[in-house]
C-alpha cells in the first residue's frame, strides 16, 4: 500500500498492465501444461507479484488522502500557593497531533487522529500516546452519514477540540464544563471518547441545523476494562447534540448524555445523566461570546448527586490579529453540599503570529469553597503561555 | 485544450451570472469541475457547502473547496455574504471541523490563480471561488450560477 501511495501515475499504470499481462500468460501457459522450470519460475513470480502488488487495488491514492495536524507547547507557573498548580514553573511539550483522512470512495471516509502528548517516551513511561478518534463514515443519503468506531463524545462546545489548541482562543478548555473531575467532581459529565455507532446529518435551509446521535459502550469506572474493546455492562450509552443557527454568526445547541458505568472490580454501578445548552455568537465587529451550561446527576445506590456548571467567555477581535478574552467558569460538584463550589476567572490575549500560528498569554485565577475536593478552599493564580500551530 | 467561455456556457446563464455579481456588489465567481454535473446553486446550498454541512454534489461527487486568494476583498465579501462570518471566523470554523473529525479537508487558499485553476480543472468535484483574470476557462471547468 505504501508503495502504491508513493508511486506516480505512470508507474501505477505500468504495474496494472504487467499484472494483467501476467494473468493472461499464466492462463495460456497452464493450458499448455508445459511443466518446465521457466513456467514454475514464472508462476512463482506471478504469485509473488500478486501477493505484493494486487492488494494495491484497494489502496487510496494520495489525491484522496489529506493530512492535517497541530503542535502545541506551553509554559505554566502558579503563584499565591505552595501546593496547587505548577509551583515550579514548567515548559510542557503539550502535544503533536496528526489527523489523517482517507477517502476511498465519494461516500466513504476513514478519519483518524494520532496524538503524542508531553514528550512521549514509552521506554521511560513518560507522556501519552493515543488515538483520539478512528472511525469510518459512510454517506447513506444526502448529508446523512453513519459512523462506526472510536469518536469524541459530541457534547457542548469544547470536547471535540479539547486538544486542538489552534482552534481555541484560550490555553485550555473550560475545566468546569469539560474536565470537571479536576475541579471537584468525582466523575466527568461525559467521557472524552466513545466507541460505537453514530448517525450525523444536517439540513441546508436558510436557518440550518445539524445533529448527531451516538450509541456506544460508554465508559467504565475501573481501569481493568477497555470500553473501546469490550463493554463491562449491558447498558449502552446514548447521547446526542442538536445545533441550530437562527442568525448568521449565532449558533445555539443542546446536548444530552446518559450511561450506566460499572466498576468490574468493586461490582457497583453509577448512572450518569447530563444535559447541556450552548451558545456561540460573533458579531461582524469581531465581538463574540461563548456560553455553556451543563447539569446532571451521578446516581449511586445511596443517593443521587446533582451537579451543574457553566462557562461564559467574551472576546473582541482587533485587526484579526489580537483577540483579548475574559472567561468565567463555575462548578457546583454537589448541589446539596455547602461551600464546595470552584470558580476560575481567566483573562488573556490570543495573538495571531502567522497563518494558523498563535501565541496565547493568560492568567487563571482559581477560587474555591472549603469543601471543594480538588482545591480545598484555596485561592491561587496561574500564568499560562502557549504557542500553537495548526497545519 | 481550452475553449472560449462563450462556447462553453449558455449566453443567458452567463448574463444572469454577471447580473448576480453586479447586484451583489462583488466580482467573485464560482467555478466548478464538470464532474459535479451542477450548473446552478441556491444561496442556502452554497452556505451549506461553504460551512461544510453539505459535502457532496447531487450526483454524490465529493466537494473539494478552494479559494483563489485569501486576501482579496472579493473573497472576504463572498464569505461574509453567504456564511455571515468574516474570513478569520470562517477559517476558525474549518479548523474546528477538521480537528474534531467532522470534515475531511479544509478549503484550500491559493495565492496563484494558475494553481487554483489547475486544481478546479483536475480535481473531481472541485468548487473554487475567486476572480479569474484569465477569461478563457479550461474545458472541464464550468461557471456556477447562484439562483
Amino acid at each position: 500500500m505504501s508503495f502504491w501511495l508513493v508511486a506516480d501515475s505512470h508507474t501505477r499504470a505500468m504495474i496494472k498492465s504487467i499484472t494483467l499481462h501476467s494473468f493472461g500468460l499464466t492462463e495460456i501457459m497452464v493450458s499448455f501444461k508445459s511443466y518446465n522450470v521457466f513456467m514454475y519460475m514464472w508462476l512463482l513470480f506471478v504469485v509473488l507479484f500478486e501477493a505484493v502488488f494486487c492488494s494495491v487495488a484497494y489502496a487510496v491514492s494520495w489525491d484522496d488522502v489529506t493530512l492535517n495536524g497541530y503542535v502545541s507547547a506551553e509554559y505554566e507557573q502558579s503563584f499565591g500557593t505552595d501546593t496547587l498548580g505548577d509551583v515550579n514553573g514548567s515548559f510542557d511539550m503539550d502535544l503533536v497531533d496528526l489527523v489523517f483522512n482517507f477517502r476511498p470512495t465519494d461516500r466513504l471516509r476513514i478519519a483518524t487522529d494520532f496524538t503524542w502528548e508531553h514528550g512521549s517516551a514509552s521506554e521511560d513511561g513518560r507522556g501519552n500516546v493515543a488515538i483520539e478518534y478512528a472511525f469510518a463514515e459512510y454517506a447513506i443519503f444526502g448529508s446523512t452519514k453513519v459512523r462506526v468506531g472510536k469518536m469524541f463524545t459530541h457534547f457542548g462546545i469544547y470536547n471535540e477540540i479539547h486538544t486542538a489548541k489552534p482552534a481555541t482562543l484560550t490555553v485550555k478548555e473550560p475545566l468546569s464544563t469539560n474536565k470537571n473531575n479536576k475541579l471537584g467532581s468525582t466523575i466527568r459529565f461525559y467521557p472524552r471518547w466513545l466507541n460505537g455507532v453514530a448517525l450525523v446529518g444536517a439540513t441546508t435551509g436558510k436557518r440550518p441545523f445539524s445533529y448527531i446521535i451516538q450509541v456506544s459502550n460508554g465508559d467504565t469506572l475501573d481501569e481493568e476494562s477497555n470500553p473501546y474493546e469490550e463493554d463491562n455492562n449491558s447498558s449502552k450509552a446514548i447521547n446526542g447534540r442538536l445545533l441550530y443557527q437562527p442568525l448568521d454568526g449565532l449558533q445555539l445547541g443542546a446536548s444530552y448524555y446518559m450511561d450506566t458505568m460499572r466498576d468490574s472490580v468493586l461490582g457497583h454501578s453509577v448512572d450518569i445523566k447530563s444535559s447541556g445548552i450552548q451558545a456561540e455568537w460573533e458579531l461582524e465587529s469581531g465581538f463574540g461570546l461563548e456560553f455553556e451550561y451543563v447539569s446532571g446527576t451521578e446516581g449511586y445506590q445511596a443517593r443521587d448527586i446533582k451537579r451543574d456548571a457553566y462557562t461564559l467567555m467574551f472576546y473582541q477581535r482587533f485587526n484579526d490579529r489580537y483577540t483579548p478574552y475574559l472567561r468565567f467558569e463555575t462548578l457546583d460538584p454537589d448541589k446539596k453540599m455547602e461551600d464546595d463550589n470552584a470558580s476560575i476567572i481567566i483573562w488573556g490575549v490570543n495573538i495571531l503570529i502567522d497563518e494558523n500560528m498563535f501565541v496565547k498569554l493568560e492568567v487563571d485565577d482559581f477560587s474555591s469553597g472549603v469543601n471543594n475536593v480538588s482545591l480545598g478552599g484555596e485561592s491561587y493564580s496561574e500564568f499560562k503561555a502557549s504557542l500553537s500551530i495548526g497545519f | 485544450m481550452f475553449r472560449s467561455r462563450m462556447s462553453i456556457f449558455k449566453p443567458h446563464a452567463f448574463i444572469l451570472a454577471l447580473l448576480m455579481c453586479s447586484v451583489n456588489g462583488y466580482s467573485s465567481e464560482l467555478l466548478v469541475n464538470e464532474s459535479s454535473n451542477t450548473h446552478e446553486i441556491s444561496a442556502p446550498k452554497l452556505k451549506s457547502i461553504l460551512l461544510g454541512s453539505t459535502t457532496a454534489w447531487g450526483n454524490g461527487q465529493h466537494i473539494a473547496l478552494c479559494f483563489f486568494s485569501s486576501d482579496k476583498p472579493e473573497i472576504e465579501s463572498m464569505v461574509r455574504r453567504y456564511t455571515g462570518k468574516n474570513l478569520r471566523s470562517f477559517k476558525r470554523h474549518w479548523t474546528k471541523k477538521i480537528f474534531s473529525g467532522n470534515a475531511s479537508s479544509m478549503p484550500l487558499f491559493y495565492k496563484r490563480e494558475s494553481k487554483a485553476m489547475l486544481f478546479v480543472e483536475s480535481k473531481d468535484g472541485a468548487l473554487c471561488i475567486g476572480s479569474p483574470k484569465d477569461v478563457s476557462l479550461p474545458k472541464s471547468v464550468l461557471k456556477l450560477v447562484i439562483q
